[in-house]
């Protein structure tokens, strides 16, 4: 991962959820790490311009209804928040990226982001070796970014 | 007597989160009115008044760029205020969406009463 991009990762990543989804964050240490057995829905954000990238966020479903439904100011059980979990995660996405790039590179260069969309789950497995992770509300969950695919 | 807003957003939870802030800053609101990209809130504004306009910039089939140009260049739509809320950082891109003509520009997350001090400032005082 691009050092300036895990530096503003681990800056911007923490106070998005904070700010957008009311989540408690932290930094998750290696123990804190689901192992391999460990079932998430990701999302995936491209961007190019002066440099181009790719980034994924990975989080299990019970997370999701809490980054929905605290979005949306429903109560987690309800089924809006259940359906609403993927949209809000690539929301979520969204704005870290656009956080990050302007936290990384200054608020000069121009980047086009692309719209998020749903991540390959085949892709969870090399992003949790070398991916950056946090625990939102002790949960786990996971950011990876790297250039052009 | 409230404001009607058309709020542009590809994010379903989005939208919904700005319908509830504007609940959250106690905005007079008639009417909060949903369109999931560029090309339908043009449908909308053809048949609907509306206050002022809230718009992302990255959406599928007709971004928020492109939505502003094409207001700006109807007479019937050019007066309507814009205002710009998204993760967009860079200050080239959004000094030349103020160049296109906007009203306004918030950049996501943003809170209840950064909502409320935007909407006040593009519409002024309450009606």
């Amino acid at each position: 991962m691009n050092e300036e991009m895990r530096q503003a990762l681990e800056i911007v990543s923490i106070r998005i959820l904070e700010d957008a989804a009311f989540l408690f964050v932290e930094p998750a240490d290696e123990g804190a790490r689901p192992g391999p057995d460990w079932r998430a829905a990701g999302a995936e954000l491209r961007w190019t311009g002066p440099r181009e990238g790719t980034m994924r966020v990975w989080a299990e479903p019970s997370l999701l209804r809490v980054l929905s439904a605290n979005m949306l100011g429903i109560e987690e059980d309800e089924p809006a928040a259940e359906a609403a979990g993927p949209d809000a995660l690539r929301e979520i996405l969204n704005m870290v990226v656009g956080n990050c790039l302007t936290e990384a590179w200054g608020p000069g260069p121009v980047f086009h982001l692309e719209v998020p969309l749903e991540a390959d789950p085949d892709l969870l497995v090399g992003d949790a070796e070398d991916g950056f992770w946090i625990l939102a509300e002790e949960r786990p969950m996971l950011f990876r970014c790297g250039g052009p695919p | 007597m409230g404001y009607t807003v058309l709020v542009v957003d590809d994010s379903e939870t989005i939208r919904g989160a700005l319908a509830r802030a504007f609940g959250m800053a106690k905005l007079p609101m008639d009417e909060i009115i949903q369109a999931r990209d560029g090309l339908e809130a043009i449908e909308v504004l053809r048949e609907r008044w509306v206050d002022i306009v809230l718009t992302d910039i990255n959406m599928p089939r007709m971004g928020g760029e492109q939505l502003v140009q094409a207001m700006k260049a109807d007479p019937a739509f050019a007066d309507i205020p814009v205002a710009v809320v998204s993760t967009e950082g860079s200050q080239t891109r959004v000094e030349g969406l103020r160049r296109a003509g906007i009203a306004g520009y918030l950049r996501k997350p943003c809170r209840p009463e950064e909502i409320r001090e935007l909407l006040h400032q593009v519409l002024g005082d309450w009606k």
